[in-house]
């Protein structure tokens, strides 16, 4: 699995939008070399972790978005429940069946999403935030 | 790794020792939920001193607490992180998100 190292185009202009995301991507690649790949139950618990942190994330960055007046908040908030779906049916197979699908898949959904979202979605509030925020300075 | 925890009127300290890794996330959300549902505590210490190695994860778990604390009307603080431990938690710039305190 190729990893992608956090940089600073990835800002989207909060600090703590970022240090969730870096922290995502260090987790992720953190992860990703666990060296007991065979280990189902130590993997199962490093998904359900993610997924956790995950939902922390979205959440954290919707109430964001609602603070910014961000117009578009109702089809980023789409894309959050979608990505929510995508990770607990990939778990569902994990929990059913353990070879169906790698931690290395999981991975690699995870940070394929976080890189994408960022670039495109993210990006698209990152005006409203710093328009906020430089009305609270 | 090893975590205490002490309530004092409204602070509650927990002190972890050790390895603040991936391994202790149960023990350590355990530890913390606890104390989030007190309505007493005010505030939530996170001591460090004894912390001899932290990963990623650490930083994931202390986010979620972060997170978690913000929700019940709490402050987070992180007491005493030696100076390793300060390196890996700039790398999410904690200095500018969580309280940070050294020598107390």
């Amino acid at each position: 699995m190729e990893l992608v190292e956090w940089n600073d185009s990835f800002s989207v202009g909060n600090v703590l939008m970022d240090a969730h995301h870096r922290i995502f991507f260090e987790t992720i690649k953190e992860f990703s070399k666990f060296p007991n790949k065979n280990d189902h139950e130590a993997i199962r618990k490093r998904i359900e972790f993610l997924i956790e942190y995950a939902a922390m994330h979205l959440g954290a960055e919707e109430r964001l978005m609602r603070q910014a007046n961000y117009p578009d908040i109702d089809e980023h908030k789409a894309t959050h429940e979608a990505f929510v779906r995508e990770l607990l049916s990939v778990k569902e197979s994990f929990d059913k069946d353990p070879s169906s699908v790698t931690a290395d898949a999981i991975m690699k959904i995870m940070q394929d999403w976080l890189v994408h979202h960022i670039a495109g979605s993210d990006k698209r509030y990152m005006p409203y935030v710093q328009n906020m925020q430089g009305l609270a300075h | 790794m090893t975590i205490d925890i002490r309530v004092r009127d409204h602070a509650a300290r927990i002190t972890m020792s050790g390895r603040f890794d991936f391994e202790v996330h149960r023990d350590f959300k355990n530890a913390y939920m606890t104390l989030l549902d007190k309505g007493a505590v005010r505030e939530i210490e996170i001591e460090m001193s004894k912390v001899n190695y932290l990963d990623s994860a650490a930083l994931g778990m202390l986010m979620l607490l972060h997170d978690r604390a913000k929700d019940a009307q709490k402050k987070v603080s992180l007491l005493n992180a030696s100076s390793e431990s300060m390196q890996v938690m700039e790398i999410a710039n904690f200095s500018k998100i969580f309280t940070i305190k050294i020598g107390v």
